[in-house]
């Protein structure tokens, strides 16, 4: 018991001697962080409060902007497209990241690790050449989709300005949308799963699709949830691709809370009504976490 | 009136042109200085800080080689002047007068600025930022043999749009970018058109002429703001000029938001005005024959455009569509494509009864495009520039007024602009393209009535209208539905502004 106890008081003992060290280190991390993060941030739950053009001193106005914004024709669309787009986005992240994930995994090592690589390379192409190269694809007419379309005898849709089809058109970009960090945790979790379990498995003869949904699924759980998290997360802050190529519309087909929130403060010069609009996003995005963590939390027994 | 404030960049030739006209003026200049006309500044030097064109780069840039060429000229004959161009970026003129009155809070602006005639003449810029140069205009251009007033030079239309209300001028016009409908020769050809439309419902018969022929007769672009914002202007100029001096409190050559929130406040900007209401109509009449996919293209897009909303232009040469409703800046590419074989253009036609009983069939040459194209002005007060003396001045209007002959001024506007824009002042060289002179106006043109689709009342009430417009062009909203939404849109706009404004509207 000694010889455990010993070692143990000794790293205590250092990791404390060294505390007051650490945390001067830490220091300049903390002041950047809290300058360029978290001042902003809070800056910015306050002044949705305030109604603020960019030049004149801000007026205190109470809730009335988050009140207006809440009772504004679009805000009933913006909520009904960002569940679409948050949905759709979550939905097949899943089931593309997961499905590739699971065939990797159990590829013959050799071919596997290859595909690994060729899979994860597109995550180090920039996201606005990812926006250029569909923008390119969408291309009315001339874009790959409509010659493809053209030369099979279908149909040219116009992709982007018809509102049937443009927050679809939204949801394909980045197919099939592998390349990305979701596709590496599954892939962790699935290369880490248990070894006895999968072999118990093995031994009461299941088959490939019983053993995803009996053993890989809910031993992923954390992995799934994290998943959810940050690709929720993402869809509804990543308004980018509608902002450069719909621009919200045509009419209001795919505009969502953050453009409006955007265009409001930088367009608009509405400032305090874009920053009402990012604290109720902040607001939603929590709540969202808070039941995706609940939902997905693993269950040991 | 969005105008373009990107700009191409012409060829070498161009700027060769403008070299040799420059060279030639030289003796011209000398003569003059020589003559004893003052430079205004005194014995002691003087700088000038100018300020360029928007997004032409440096003054050693090729589009700026005309106007170095002419200060070199200047500063040759004038030893004592030094003047120094300073590079313009600014994406809007919105964010330029954000930094000027901010130079100028300090004392520090520039010496002549890039302005545009909006922002002056309706107010928006702070009043004394800027000078009264009509007593220089008025005087002749000492540059200019046997002209009884600098003023004189301009075409009658350009004056207006010039002068303040009070009668001041604070800002000086160079060139016009104007609109007009460009259509393939060969799609008219096709659907047996053989004259082009000199009314509204001549030109809606040839749209659908064309259609019969299996033609997309036109492609109306909702991506951006140009083609909808166009539409406003033209058709309610048109419907409501015997109703415009009911609500034009500031007598402007275009509406200012003051006059637009008068103008729904009395119910005259209404969707319950016939008058009004019948813009609309007339709108989704034209839509009907446009190309689908309007949202992906604005008329104003530049040619290297790749993310929507693309240019309307490459509709037009890849033989896509008969008619594009497009600007002068479209010259340079069409002009190198032969021109005058394959293209033509045309006014926008004016509304005639023949269209709707309300029309009145007035001209709306010029109305959607104007003097907001190169070698627009403001001479800054001592008050946001310290150094601008009388003296100071009279040099630099001695300067503008070199720049500022015909022959100078359509020499430099040809080189930065390749003949996408147009000479303000009579007898300025320009490029010998068959229609263009149709679309500049030949006498000074009725009030524009811009509404909501041209940032008058503010920029949140313009996106939310074109928002609208594309919704109504693409079927989303029915007549009724639009007018119903387009109503709260105008009511609330008016009163969002007169709060933001501080002014009681119930006093018009």
């Amino acid at each position: 018991m000694t010889t455990y106890v010993q070692p143990l008081r000794r790293y205590w003992q250092a990791s404390h001697r060294y505390r007051p060290v650490l945390g001067v280190l830490l220091l300049p991390s903390l002041l950047l962080i809290g300058i360029f993060s978290y001042y902003p941030a809070v800056r910015s739950l306050i002044g949705g409060f305030y109604q603020w053009n960019g030049f004149s001193p801000p007026v205190y106005d109470g809730i009335e902007q988050f009140k207006q914004y809440l009772q504004a024709p679009n805000f009933a669309i913006e909520a009904k497209n960002i569940a679409i787009l948050t949905g759709g986005a979550i939905l097949i992240t899943l089931i593309s990241q997961f499905t590739a994930a699971e065939i990797v995994t159990h590829m013959p090592p050799r071919a596997g690790t290859i595909a690994k690589y060729v899979l994860v390379l597109p995550i180090v192409l920039p996201p606005l050449v990812l926006i250029e190269v569909w923008a390119y694809l969408f291309q009315p007419g001339s874009g790959l989709l409509d010659k493809i379309s053209g030369a099979v005898g279908l149909p040219q849709p116009t992709w982007l300005s018809d509102p049937h089809l443009a927050l679809v058109s939204i949801l394909l970009i980045g197919f099939p949308w592998i390349s990305n960090l979701g596709f590496l945790i599954f892939l962790g979790g699935l290369q880490n799963l248990p070894k006895d379990i999968l072999d118990a498995g093995r031994l009461d003869g299941l088959s490939a699709v019983r053993r995803v949904f009996a053993i890989d699924i809910p031993l992923l759980l954390p992995q799934f949830r994290i998943v959810v998290i940050l690709s929720g997360i993402y869809a509804v802050q990543n308004f980018v691709p509608i902002l450069l190529l719909t621009n919200g519309g045509p009419g209001t087909a795919t505009l969502v809370p953050g453009l409006d929130m955007y265009q409001s403060a930088f367009s608009n010069d509405q400032y305090g009504y874009g920053m009402a609009i990012g604290t109720l996003l902040f607001v939603v995005m929590l709540v969202f976490t808070l039941v995706a963590m609940r939902l997905l939390r693993p269950r040991t027994a | 009136m969005h105008s373009r404030t990107s700009r191409r960049r012409p060829g070498f030739k161009a700027a060769a042109a403008a070299a040799g006209a420059a060279l030639l003026a030289s003796a011209a200049l000398a003569a003059c200085s020589s003559g004893g006309s003052s430079s205004g500044g005194g014995s002691g030097s003087v700088v000038i800080k100018a300020v360029l064109p928007p997004n032409t780069g440096a003054i050693s840039s090729a589009e700026n080689a005309g106007l170095k060429q002419l200060t070199g000229q200047y500063e040759a004959a004038h030893k004592n002047v030094t003047v120094d161009w300073l590079p313009n970026n600014s994406a809007s003129i919105t964010q330029t007068n954000a930094q000027v009155e901010a130079q100028a809070s300090g004392g520090a602006a520039p010496d002549l600025v890039w302005e545009q005639y909006g922002p002056v003449t309706s107010g928006s810029i702070p009043a004394g930022l800027l000078q009264n140069i009509k007593p220089y205009l008025d005087k002749p251009n000492p540059y200019v043999p046997g002209n009884t007033s600098w003023l004189s030079l301009f075409s009658p239309s350009t004056v207006p749009y010039m002068t303040s209300p009070n009668g001041d001028i604070d800002i000086i016009l160079g060139s016009n970018v104007e609109t007009g409908m460009f259509y393939s020769k060969a799609a008219f050809a096709k659907a047996g058109i053989s004259s082009t439309p000199t009314t509204w419902a001549e030109f809606i018969a040839d749209l659908g002429k064309l259609k019969a022929a299996g033609v997309t007769p036109i492609m109306f672009a909702d991506g951006g703001l140009c083609n909808p914002s166009w539409f406003e202007r033209l058709a309610t100029s048109s419907l409501l000029a015997g109703q415009v001096s009911q609500f034009d409190v500031n007598h402007a050559q275009v509406t200012t938001g003051l006059d637009v929130a008068v103008g729904i406040h009395k119910g005259i900007i209404s969707m319950n005005n016939p008058r009004y209401a019948e813009v609309w109509k007339l709108l989704g009449q034209l839509a009907s024959y446009s190309g689908s996919g309007e949202a992906s293209y604005d008329a104003c897009s530049p040619p290297t455009q790749t993310t929507p909303p693309l240019t309307t232009e490459t509709l037009l040469v890849q033989g896509k569509v008969g008619i594009l409703w497009g600007g002068s800046w479209y010259f340079p590419q069409l002009n190198s494509l032969g021109f005058s074989g394959k293209y033509g253009v045309f006014p926008e036609p004016p509304i005639t009864s023949a269209s709707t009983p309300l029309g009145l069939g007035t001209s709306t040459v010029g109305m959607i495009g104007g003097p907001n194209g190169n070698g627009q002005w403001g001479v800054t007060s001592q008050q946001a520039d310290s150094s601008m003396t009388p003296a100071k001045t009279a040099t630099v209007m001695n300067f503008l007024a070199w720049l500022f002959t015909p022959q100078h001024l359509g020499s430099w506007i040809e080189t930065n602009q390749a003949g996408a824009d147009i000479p303000t002042e009579t007898g300025a060289p320009t490029l010998n393209i068959p229609g263009l002179s149709s679309l500049v106006p030949a006498s000074k043109v009725g009030t524009v009535v811009d509404v909501v689709l041209d940032d008058v009342l503010s920029t949140a009430t313009t996106n939310s209208g074109l928002r609208l417009v594309q919704e109504y062009i693409d079927g989303q909203l029915s007549y009724s539905a639009f007018a119903s939404q387009w109503q709260s849109l105008l009511t609330g706009a008016a009163q969002q502004w007169a709060t933001t404004n501080h002014v009681n509207l119930s006093n018009y």
